[in-house]
């Protein structure tokens, strides 16, 4: 037997290959074949086959324990080494995870936001065929209340669509079964394809045919729950009194998503509105929704019927239809702008708070370096390559950043329900945890890590090793440069949403504040249609009796949320072209009630018997558009063929002080007011501020007495107005706790930094003092450093909130000017923070003995 | 950063000049420090050290060894010398100062 057959096993080869290169194979074989030879000489055939076999496998097992156990203490030195030096500086450690911390959680947050805010309306499966029809005007306004004519027309004349229906947000009405009475407000009217272009996923009943039947309704889970309990729903009856008809259920769907713009509890027909109003073209009515064909480009179909106006409206016509995909329904609603600005800005801002607390990691990281110096010299004497420093620093941020990310989860988490409760959502994180959740969040936890740990370990690394083990080295002036401008970034972060803040928070005092031209403080609303307006006088009077009832009246609307929209001609108009009014109806007292100032003419009034029917107010703005100095007496035709009273021309007898029947958002518009009493919905009682609940008491009286078996639900009108700003009252106290949380963040950098700053200059200052400087003039000189900066980033962030503000503010029609104050103030703020955080160092350094302070190092 | 295994392989190829290859080397670290070595201990450092450029590979075509293949001699790159430098003068300035320990201790 030949030496040669004392061969090792040749499968270890396959293994190490993964180790290990063609050369170094080449190495171990020879080695492994010497060591087989020798066990050949030495011992009888099978135990030298044994061994050298057994050689073999060992050289694998050594080989790889070898491997794993380097690993292994490398990685164990890092994480030992991290976690000391955490321990060893508490303050900088607290202050960097605190950071990170806050940073992250509002990135969570603000991230579970505007996911949510892009993700509405996206549960529809059709929903990129799904368009919204606007109409778009030649001055670039729009509008997505169009003719009910439309839809059925595009369906009938175009093949390119699929489906379409008209969707009325009905105003409401009391719905009945048995016993129950309730005062439902959102019930939608539709057409039977409403369940084909949109996914509500159904409980009960067959989304195809739901609404196949005039007299079926199709109400949520939460409704059925409401009227039915246990019972099931479908073949119920429901009475609805505004339609004085009864209604099959033939469905019940879930309850509608938070994310969807479509929010009913009720859908039926819309065919109730009447035959005639759904088929003219001159008004504007409500949304119509298309499904388009699969592959039909929407900007082709936008040119294709780009003269649909001027062939059935009138030629001359200049408003275009326009799609909006549903998907953008939410983000860009006219009337309501800004949905998508607000998400960019809140996106921006979660991305600054998190950069800035990137920066106090890298500031705080770099200002330590003489005290890791060593560490690193030590590390490379011994053979640590660059780029292995470099992983381990960076590490150890990933590691300080997976560690806040656990703390901000856990913050989050706590939040969230004060954060739903506020912003209204239903936002969840944990509960509804899924993988790509989770690895977005480590995602950017390590982004985090590696973005904050990259300009200190490229930084750290590049020390020479010699030097730094030289005592006498100094880091004193080693990127500060990068330091300072890292610190003015942040403080100009920090400055332009102080800014942001200040002027958001101003512009909602000037709408609170605002001279609305009419009252809006303890009037007390209440539905009446249909059961008690026939009775409303008797009410009225029943109620006026009372204690702590001021006044009574009723109307079609409330004063500041008037939908109806009209077009008028009048006697003597010089061009003869309809000028285009808002318009209700309102019974006597009304203009008293609310405190509605008529500066021309008069009020209606009972001793004129022809105010009722022939009688309008019209206020300045109207007056004005109509060219009339003295408009009383003058006739206004409107002749709406949906509106009886319109048939009769109605004289001017006053004109009432403008006042701001929309949002501050819009211009006051010309409105016109009549009394046609059959239209009045709402009674508003203004009480008396200091009987609030007796007058409550006397109201509920009156109405169970006026109209029995009804529930008394009632509004208060300031809340009611207040509703219209909740987005912007929102904004404003978001900005108001983000940019405190990013002072905060930047203080706590400040403070590291200004504490390792007087540190470095401890022998200084001990110098200084000895030689007389007094404590104020050396609390100044180490103030005045950082005040610099703090100056400059106030420069750097002010043309930029300036302009991101001027931008925000074009939303409204009404708003305050952006004056100096905001910037100077701002700049106050920032610098008397600064000056409190630093000052705590330099005080400390200030008083300390200078002994003490020479001695040190 | 260099293990205490890599330390003593740096010095012994480089003590070994131009007879450094597998056997050899292991050979040498086994007479330095008195002790046996598996052979994954000696060739994982070993394979570390190359790809960290401390060492570097020759094939010497005279010297074939009995398969027919070239024998792999390992040498010290500029960089292993340095770094055997710095280590030979970091453990210098350790050790300078101290005496002979094993004295020392016994007093």
């Amino acid at each position: 037997m030949t030496i040669r057959e004392f061969r090792p096993p040749r499968w270890i080869w396959f293994i190490l290959r993964w180790f290990a290169d063609d050369e170094m194979l080449d190495s171990m074989e020879e080695d492994l074949e010497a060591r087989c030879a020798k066990a050949a000489e030495k011992y009888g055939s099978l135990k030298a086959r044994i061994l050298c076999n057994l050689q073999g496998i060992l050289l694998i097992v050594s080989f790889s324990i070898e491997s794993f156990l380097w690993g292994i203490t490398m990685f164990r030195n890092y994480i030992k080494v991290a976690f000391r030096h955490i321990k060893r500086r508490k303050i900088y450690s607290f202050i960097n995870i605190l950071g990170l911390t806050i940073g992250m959680a509002c990135f969570i947050l603000i991230g579970l936001w505007v996911k949510d805010e892009l993700s509405f309306d996206r549960f529809h499966q059709k929903k990129d065929r799904i368009y919204r029809v606007l109409n778009r005007g030649q001055d670039g306004w729009a509008g997505f209340n169009i003719t009910y004519a439309l839809g059925p027309a595009l369906k009938a004349e175009y093949p390119e669509v699929e489906e379409a229906c008209r969707v009325c947000l009905w105003y409401g009405s009391h719905v009945k079964y048995q016993d129950k009475i309730y005062a439902e407000r959102n019930i939608y009217l539709s057409d039977p394809s409403f369940f084909n272009i949109f996914s509500f996923p159904f409980i009960r009943g067959n989304p195809e045919t739901a609404l196949s039947d005039k007299y079926s309704i199709v109400l949520t889970e939460q409704m059925a729950q409401k009227y039915f309990g246990d019972e099931d729903a479908i073949g119920k009856v429901l009475h609805l009194a505004l339609l004085k008809g009864d209604f099959t259920v033939t469905g019940i769907i879930e309850n509608i998503p938070m994310n969807s713009h479509l929010r009913f509890d009720f859908i039926g027909r819309i065919e109730f509105l009447g035959e005639d109003r759904l088929a003219r073209w001159e008004e504007w009515s409500g949304p119509n929704y298309v499904l388009l064909q699969p592959n039909v480009s929407p900007a082709d179909f936008e040119t294709k019927i780009a003269g649909i106006y001027k062939k059935n409206v009138s030629p001359e016509a200049t408003y275009v239809p326009e799609l909006q995909p549903l998907t953008q329904v939410h983000l860009y609603e006219p009337g309501r702008p800004g949905q998508a600005r607000r998400v960019a800005m809140f996106s921006v801002i979660a991305l600054f708070i998190l950069l800035m607390a990137c920066i106090n990691f890298m500031n705080l990281a770099t200002a330590q370096s003489s005290k890791r110096s060593k560490e690193v010299g030590m590390r490379k004497v011994i053979g640590a390559l660059r780029r292995q420093i470099i992983r381990q620093f960076l590490g150890e941020a990933v590691l300080i950043a997976l560690f806040a990310l656990i703390l901000a989860l856990i913050a989050v988490e706590a939040l969230l329900p004060y954060f739903n409760q506020f912003t209204g959502k239903a936002l969840v994180l944990l509960s509804g945890a899924s993988v790509p959740l989770f690895l977005t969040l480590l995602l950017v936890a390590l982004g985090t890590g590696i973005l904050a740990g990259s300009y200190p370990s490229l930084f750290l690394s590049a020390f020479q090793p010699v030097q730094t083990l030289k005592s006498q080295y100094s880091f004193r002036n080693k990127g500060g440069g990068i330091r300072k401008a890292l610190i003015v970034i942040q403080f100009a972060i920090s400055v332009g949403l102080i800014v942001c803040t200040l002027l958001v928070s101003s512009q909602l005092r000037f709408i609170q504040r605002r001279d609305l031209g009419l009252d809006r403080d303890h009037i007390v609303s209440a539905y009446v249609y249909p059961i008690l307006n026939p009775r409303f006088q008797e009410f009225k009077n029943y109620l006026l009796a009372q204690q702590g009832i001021l006044n009574v009246t009723s109307a079609a609307q409330f004063p500041f949320r008037v939908g109806e929209n009209i077009q008028i001609n009048w006697e003597g108009n010089p061009t003869g072209e309809m000028m285009s009014v808002d318009y209700t109806c309102v019974d006597y007292d009304f203009f008293r009630t609310f405190d509605m100032h008529i500066i021309q003419g008069r009020t209606f009034s009972r001793e004129f018997a022809t105010d009722e029917a022939t009688s309008c107010i019209i206020n300045e703005a109207a007056a004005q558009r109509m060219g009339l100095d003295n408009p009383i007496g003058t006739n206004i035709y409107m002749n709406h063929p949906a509106w009886p009273e319109s048939f009769r021309p109605a004289r001017v007898i006053g004109v009432v002080k403008d006042f701001h029947s929309r949002s501050l958002h819009t211009v006051i518009r010309p409105f016109v007011f009549r009394m046609y009493k059959p239209w009045h919905q709402y009674a508003f009682i203004k009480i008396d501020g200091s009987q609030i609940q007796q007058a409550l008491a006397h109201i509920e009286e009156a109405y169970k007495t006026y109209s029995p078996g009804i529930s008394f639900d009632y509004l208060f009108l300031d809340e009611v107005f207040d509703q219209q700003y909740t987005s912007e009252r929102q904004l404003g106290e978001l900005f108001n706790g983000f940019s405190l949380l990013s002072v905060i963040i930047a203080c706590l950098g400040l403070f590291g930094l200004a504490s390792y700053t007087t540190e470095q200059k401890t022998k200084e200052i001990g110098i200084r003092k000895v030689l007389g400087a007094s404590i104020p003039g050396i609390v100044a000189m180490t103030a005045r450093e950082f005040l610099k900066w703090i100056l400059i980033a106030n420069l750097l962030a002010w043309p930029i909130a300036y302009f991101v503000m001027s931008k925000w503010l074009e939303d409204f029609a009404y708003k305050v000017s952006i004056g100096p104050m905001i910037f100077l103030m701002s700049a106050g703020l920032t610098l008397i923070v600064a000056v409190l955080t630093v000052s705590y160092h330099s005080l400390k350094a200030a008083l300390a003995n200078p002994v003490d302070s020479l001695r040190y190092e | 950063m260099l293990s205490r295994i890599e330390e003593i392989l740096l010095l012994a190829i480089w003590k070994l000049k131009d007879n450094a290859y597998g056997i050899s080397v292991r050979e040498q670290v086994e007479s330095d420090t008195g002790v046996k070595w598996m052979s994954g201990a000696i060739y994982a450092p070993l394979n570390r050290l190359k790809k960290n450029g401390y060492v570097r590979t020759i094939q010497d075509k005279n010297s074939a060894k009995k398969g027919g293949r070239p024998r792999i001699y390992y040498q010290l790159t500029k960089l292993g010398k340095k770094k055997l430098a710095t280590i030979q003068e970091v453990n210098q300035s350790i050790w300078m100062d101290v005496p002979d320990l094993k004295k020392e201790f016994k007093a």
